[in-house]
């Protein structure tokens, strides 16, 4: 017994000894980096030089690059009132994480919401009112920060969210068109790293058209911005739009003529992203042939694009009409949920490798839940980062 | 059988280790010394114990000798020595890594920073309040804390 209490106390003097040793900062931000934001935050609080360490600019950088932890940013509608709650939630399932909850005096049908390294923009209001709230959000952190209103009235606007790769930041870009005068729109871009809007000059394509008769002249329902691009779908021509942050230059993709509809009354294309490629997802006559298919852009400057032909197992109609929504980990796309039960859903997840459907299933805390009034709306897959937000608040329950 | 170059490291014990000059190179701060034309005689490592040199030695051999290629056992069969590798008590895992960082060996490197980070994510907070209790004083240092997490592990 006594040998082994000398063992142990040696090893103890050795460990003692070891920890007046100073090690450099390096080998402590690189472990850091490596765990999930949640331990991060949580170790933030135990040592004064760990704080320095970890709040650093170098080290938020160093943590986003390492960055392979993906979460689910979720949002949910309740009927009854219009409110809307966001989420966070695991990959692998389980009970979603409370973020916060929006209210707004009109119940608004659309909102959207698009995640980039680390941050996810949240759009909420009705597309065609002027008053649209726009908010980022890093949902790792539960901080948020809202975008400040652009000074215009009588305009539809749409605040659509980027990258830019060359300066390392995120932006937002806002394009409106003047209801009295459909021919004008206004471009501004608010950036990240100053906090402010900028207004820039700068022409559409000679061939987009921006008088559609009765519609706005590019699809809402999603952007997708890849190599520091902004992608929208145009309606006449058929087209993607494109805008580079980099270059502040707009120029047009054109989409391939398998992906163009067939059903010109109600075309159905939508952007996703998957594996950072930008993809045009179809569901022309799924509920016929009960397959999907996504043509992915595979190499950007030379145009290639790659068609992904998903088959669903069963009847797709029976399956809730999933539609694809974000991808997550690489070669897998998430679908939109089917409710199982009151706080229960399931959201469908295919995998390209396999070329099979796995489920993963999210419970929804039972506050959330008024029967058949909650839905999930938005669901997308977001990088855990540490990305500070000026001015950020971390209230839970928002009223505008 | 080809006659393959081999370079001299000596270690803060004094001792000669006598490696493959393709292993020796797997550290890039060997790879640059030797491009440097500083290891004409032996290297030294004035920081690192036998026991660590002879560890990290050993992981670079079985990486420079497997065969790197995509099949699937080759990688399985790297995979479990890595497992087993960092199998190493605590100690030696700090070592290791004031080692390797100094020889910058980026594979390795990877291992253990990822297995470190496994180690001490997820504490509860009953833990870290029992880690805070008991030990208040190791606070200003770095590895301190970080070592106590370990302690508190043994019992």
């Amino acid at each position: 017994m006594k040998a082994l209490e000398q063992q142990q106390e040696q090893s103890d003097d050795r460990l003692e000894q070891k920890a007046k040793l100073s090690y450099p900062e390096e080998i402590i931000e690189e472990i850091f980096s490596r765990l999930p934001v949640k331990s991060i935050l949580r170790f933030r609080s135990l040592s004064k030089p760990w704080v320095s360490i970890i709040s650093g600019p170098r080290f938020t950088k160093l943590q986003i690059t390492r960055a392979t932890r993906t979460a689910l940013f979720i949002s949910a509608r309740d009927r009854s009132n219009g409110d809307r709650h966001l989420f966070s939630g695991s990959l692998d399932g389980g009970a979603v994480t409370h973020l916060m909850t929006i209210g707004t005096s009109y119940c608004p049908e659309d909102t959207e919401a698009e995640h980039l390294n680390g941050l996810v923009c949240f759009t909420y209001g009705d597309l065609f009112h002027d008053d649209n709230i726009t908010l980022v959000l890093n949902p790792s952190t539960h901080k948020f920060f809202k975008l400040p209103d652009r000074v215009s009235d009588n305009y539809i606007a749409s605040n659509l969210f980027g990258f830019d790769e060359s300066r390392n930041e995120h932006k937002v870009l806002n394009i409106s068109q003047s209801f009295e005068d459909s021919d004008t729109i206004e471009i501004m871009i608010f950036s990240l790293s100053n906090y402010s809007w900028r207004k820039i000059d700068v022409d559409l394509p000679v061939n987009v058209s921006l008088n559609v008769s009765r519609h706005r002249w590019y699809y809402s329902g999603g952007s997708v911005c890849v190599n520091s691009t902004v992608h929208l779908m145009l309606r006449d021509p058929l087209e993607i739009l494109a805008f580079d942050l980099r270059t502040e230059k707009f120029c047009t993709v054109k989409i391939p003529s398998d992906a163009v509809p067939q059903d010109t009354l109600h075309p159905c294309t939508r952007f996703i992203k998957i594996n950072g490629l930008l993809g045009i997802v179809s569901h022309d006559r799924v509920e016929e042939s009960n397959e999907m298919h996504i043509w992915i852009l595979q190499d950007y400057e030379k145009r290639v694009w790659v068609k992904e032909t998903i088959r669903f197992p069963g009847s797709w109609i029976k399956m809730g009409r999933p539609f694809p929504l974000d991808s997550g980990n690489t070669d897998e796309i998430m679908f939109s949920p089917s409710v199982l039960s009151e706080d229960l859903f399931e959201v469908p997840i295919y995998d390209m490798k396999s070329r099979c459907f796995k489920s993963i299933q999210l419970t929804l805390d039972r506050q959330f839940v008024w029967p058949e009034a909650v839905e999930l709306e938005e669901i997308k897959c977001y990088v855990e980062s540490l990305i500070p937000l000026q001015n950020q608040q971390n209230d839970t329950y928002l009223r505008f | 059988m080809s006659f393959s170059k081999t370079i001299m490291l000596r270690n803060y014990d004094g001792e000669t280790f006598v490696v493959d000059e393709v292993v020796a190179v797997e550290p890039q701060t060997i790879e640059h010394m030797i491009e440097d034309g500083c290891a004409n005689t032996s290297i030294p490592l004035p920081n690192i114990t036998s026991k660590i040199l002879s560890k990290v030695i050993e992981h670079c051999k079985k990486h420079v000798e497997t065969p790197n290629s995509n099949e699937k056992d080759a990688k399985a069969d790297l995979k479990s020595f890595d497992f087993d590798f960092v199998k190493a008590d605590q100690g030696t895992l700090f070592d290791l890594i004031l080692a390797v960082n100094y020889l910058n060996i980026k594979g390795l490197l990877d291992l253990i920073y990822q297995t470190i980070a496994d180690m001490i994510k997820g504490k509860t907070p009953e833990e870290e309040e029992e880690m805070r209790r008991v030990n208040a004083w190791v606070f200003s240092c770095f590895v301190g804390v970080t070592c106590l997490y370990f302690k508190s592990k043994k019992i």
